[in-house]
């Protein structure tokens, strides 16, 4: 089934993120806004964010709460809608996939543990002002960062 | 609050007119990994010169250094400003080793890139808003293509386009400077001695944020810092008395790695100093750079970009 389901990437245009100890924190970079998700919010992010299917991303979280994959599945796919309705993530047949199992025990993601509550993304719309929004702002594409030595 | 009298300066005078209040000292001790303390409230974080000192990240540090319980939704900002740090590092260290390498004659990284790179435990725990470098001629800013300023000076201290601003002794600084790596290149920066003392000698003139106490602070922690070299170098700053209150203050205050030996060279200094010099660190920096600052904010206004306070910058002096 999860061969003929779209995947999901993090949108690298606009969006960049981290898992800090079991939280993602999520900033577009073109608004300021951030998100932040937790616990089992952290562990969707990382899978979705890394080109998983629904289903592969409710089986890693099913695996790592035991919970059933189907309860799994129908509190991911709300998030799922929301990520992309924010622009922070893309969904489509043409992302690369499945995500590295490795990640599960990534930096930050290992950090994901506790009882099961279903995954949510928080969204944090008056912080800019404390987030040292300096230009250069992060690059979050390569391309956009060219040397231009000479018109300096 | 700096002071217009005419009187000889005191310990006392110096320490009211540069230390941080109460609260700032207090919240300078939470950015420190195992010092005591604790992370204030959002409302408190939001105060104009916290903001401006981008202190959230060396916060989250120092906070999970102590084990600290923070509030969730407080160290919900920690964590993304640490992850807004680690961002702008990757984009500003392309600018930078670009910038380095394009670099035809001789040029030292000064300020908090140099800072950064060779004193912080993590580069994302400091954060820079341009590049500082010391040459030899042609000072003024530039603009990395990435948008990243490039700041050339001439001198390290307030000059104000007189004579009577402090030289650093700038043939020694150059002389004492050592190799290190920045953003991946080669590169000379101030010798660790020279960068202590650039720092709280800079701090002393009123020419940067609470960032500063960090800054001494990483950089005191630097193997076999040379503190007469400290002395010497504040002297010649025509700032001895101040670097000698501001030192006492990050040992006693905030922990600063700083041997009973070193503070008693920098007491030393401060005593046979010139009172004039104190008494003109009080008065603040040469004052010919205000026609300065409003022409930057006429062309940020030009460009329609958002004014914001640079503390730094403006009053570094140009080659007399």
């Amino acid at each position: 089934m999860s061969v003929s389901e779209p995947r999901h990437a993090i949108n690298g245009e606009v969006a960049t993120a981290k898992v800090i100890d079991g939280e993602a924190i999520v900033i577009n970079v073109v608004t300021g806004r951030y998100y932040s998700l937790e616990g089992s919010g952290a562990l969707a992010w990382t899978w979705l964010a890394a080109g998983a299917t629904l289903a592969e991303a409710a089986d890693a979280l099913a695996a790592r709460f035991g919970i059933g994959a189907a309860q799994a599945r129908a509190d991911l796919a709300p998030l799922a809608d929301e990520l992309v309705a924010d622009e922070l993530l893309v969904r489509g047949d043409a992302v690369a996939g499945p995500p590295d199992p490795a990640l599960a025990d990534a930096d930050g993601v290992a950090a994901v543990r506790g009882p099961y509550a279903a995954p949510k993304v928080v969204r944090f719309t008056d912080m800019e002002d404390l987030l040292a929004f300096d230009p250069p702002l992060p690059p979050t594409d390569a391309e956009l960062w060219p040397a231009h030595a000479d018109q300096r | 609050m700096r002071s217009s009298g005419r009187r000889t300066p005191t310990s006392a005078d110096l320490a009211a007119a540069l230390l941080p209040a109460g609260d700032r000292t207090e919240l300078l001790r939470a950015c420190l990994p195992g010092a005591r303390g604790s992370v204030p409230s959002l409302a408190a974080l939001r105060a104009p010169d916290v903001r401006r000192a981008a202190l959230l990240p060396s916060l989250l540090h120092a906070s999970r250094s102590r084990g600290e319980e923070v509030d969730p939704e407080v160290l919900s900002v920690l964590r993304a400003a640490r992850t807004h740090e680690e961002l702008r590092t990757a984009a500003i260290t392309d600018a930078i080793r670009e910038t380095l390498e394009r670099l035809r004659e001789p040029a030292l990284v000064v300020g908090g890139v140099a800072a950064a790179a060779t004193a912080y435990e993590e580069w994302p725990l400091r954060h820079c808003h341009d590049l500082d470098l010391l040459v030899t001629e042609r000072p003024g800013e530039e603009v990395h293509g990435s948008g990243f300023p490039v700041v050339r000076h001439t001198a390290l201290y307030p000059r104000g386009g007189t004579r009577r601003g402090p030289s650093g002794a700038l043939d020694a600084v150059w002389a004492r400077a050592v190799e290190v790596e920045v953003a991946g290149f080669p590169a000379r920066t101030l010798a660790p001695a020279d960068a202590f003392a650039h720092v709280l000698g800079r701090a002393a003139w009123g020419v940067t944020t609470l960032r500063w106490a960090l800054d001494a602070w990483w950089i005191a922690r630097a193997p076999a810092l040379d503190w007469d070299v400290v002395a010497r170098h504040a002297e010649a700053a025509r700032c001895a008395a101040p670097v000698a209150v501001m030192a006492r203050w990050l040992a006693e205050e905030l922990g600063a790695e700083m041997p009973e030996a070193a503070l008693g060279r920098l007491d030393e200094a401060a005593r046979e100093s010139d009172p004039r010099d104190a008494a003109r660190v009080l008065r603040g920096p040469p004052r010919p750079w205000t026609l300065r600052r409003v022409a930057v904010g006429a062309r940020a206004i030009a460009r329609g970009a958002p004014l914001r306070p640079r503390p730094r910058g403006a009053p570094w002096g140009r080659a007399s």
